[in-house]
């Protein structure tokens, strides 16, 4: 049980690393375009973003750690 | 297995992967990022160097133009684009000026089939000699016609960060609506006493919590960056750091009553208040103030000068997004501390 939601953690955080490098080519791409130029602050925008990520995953985080309590507790009937 | 209530999950999922997609993606239209030199002398010729965003320059037909005021044009009179991104704009200064006033700025105003109009407010200053006269300028300016394509616009100062529409704005109107749930809730709890109704409440103050602390957050990151300072005591960023401490508080107060029921009780009276602060303390204070944030000390929230139509086309659909995401991250909360209670009585 415990290796089987460890391999589906694995597995969901490749694709999320494999969706982030794939999205540069789509930038890149646009071509003609002064996009990733640091005159148009776009770092600014990656930033804002990287913060909303890491934030929803701190949450996701302590949720989890929340049910966790939860599951042990449901086991041994032991902590409250 | 299946999952309660999937497709508004899913829905939630999607907007908020439309919203990443199409913010990144969709290029902003063209602009004026610099020029150089910044003054000019009345009656003697000026070559002005312009640097542009995302510009053709060198695309068939381009135009540019000074404008002193609606009625005070003049035209370049000979263009040179090295490339597509710099021009060389040759000026002849008429040395008599409309008004009495020495110093005089004049807007750069561009001009080609492909990107459309851009502007740079008070791009040059115009010194003058004090001789009057409107005879050498003219009003021929070009109708306004859109550029080709599909593109935010582009805003001095703010350029690429406008895309922060979809990245930091969008929670706040989230926010609203999350903490709008929760304070529903409590008063679903005060009138039913079912502890249901106060799990729900909890949960979605928790997640209104982590919206506003996103918010400020992404908030910090993007002041930093054009308004020169991460945090300027501007009235809506003091008002949000105490609408956060007043949800903070709402924990707090759970937390320090011992009894169970009295503790749900004064925590849900208390939410409804936290929450019809929260309007006046986002919404009415910073408007009747002057603020750095649009929407206050008179300008237009959601104007036309902070967004067009192709941007709401982007942002109400990350509105919803990011509420539906924040209502089933709530539902899982609330389902735990359902569960949680079910267990502290079957222990006790």
């Amino acid at each position: 049980m415990i290796m089987e939601s460890k391999k589906k953690h694995v597995v969901s955080v490749s694709v999320l690393l494999f969706l982030m490098f794939w999205s540069q080519p789509i930038w890149a791409q646009s071509g003609g375009q002064d996009f990733f130029q640091a005159i148009g602050k776009m770092y600014v925008v990656i930033a804002v973003i990287a913060v909303l990520f890491i934030g929803l995953m701190g949450y996701l985080f302590s949720l989890d750690k929340r049910i966790s309590k939860l599951e042990n507790l449901k086991s041994d009937g032991e902590e409250f | 297995m299946k999952v309660r209530g999937l497709w508004w999950k899913l829905l939630g999922v999607l907007l908020i992967l439309y919203s990443l997609l199409a913010g990144l993606i969709i290029p902003l239209g063209s602009g004026v990022v610099a020029v150089d030199p910044m003054v000019a002398r009345a009656g003697s010729p000026l070559e002005l160097r312009v640097e542009g965003y995302n510009s053709h320059f060198d695309s068939e037909g381009q135009r540019a133009w000074l404008r002193l005021n609606a009625t005070a044009v003049i035209e370049a009179k000979q263009l040179q684009a090295s490339d597509r991104r710099h021009l060389a704009a040759t000026f002849q200064i008429p040395s008599s000026l409309p008004g009495r006033d020495t110093i005089n700025s004049a807007n750069l105003i561009l001009y080609n089939p492909v990107d459309g109009h851009s502007v740079l407010p008070s791009a040059i200053v115009i010194r003058g000699n004090a001789m009057e006269g409107s005879a050498a300028w003219n009003d021929d300016l070009l109708e306004a016609s859109g550029a080709s394509g599909f593109h935010f616009p582009f805003r001095n100062i703010l350029k690429e960060t406008i895309r922060n529409t979809y990245f930091h704005v969008q929670i706040w109107f989230a926010l609203l609506f999350i903490c709008l749930i929760s304070a529903i809730n409590s008063v679903r709890f005060l009138r039913s006493k079912k502890p249901l109704f106060d799990y729900k409440a909890e949960a979605f103050a928790a997640t209104g919590l982590v919206w506003a602390c996103l918010g400020m957050c992404t908030g910090i990151l993007w002041a930093g960056n054009t308004w020169g300072s991460y945090w300027s005591f501007d009235v809506k960023q003091n008002m949000t750091a105490i609408a956060i401490l007043m949800y903070l508080a709402y924990f707090i107060l759970r937390q320090s009553i011992a009894d169970k029921d009295v503790a749900r009780r004064f925590s849900a009276a208390y939410n409804i208040f936290a929450f019809l602060m929260l309007i006046p303390l986002l919404y009415i204070i910073p408007r009747m103030t002057d603020s750095l944030h649009p929407g206050s000390g008179g300008n237009p929230a959601m104007g036309s000068e902070d967004m067009d139509n192709r941007m709401r086309m982007v942002f109400y659909p990350a509105i919803i997004g990011w509420t539906l995401l924040g209502m089933w991250i709530s539902n899982v909360y609330w389902r735990h501390l359902r569960l949680k209670s079910h267990f502290e009585e079957e222990f006790e």
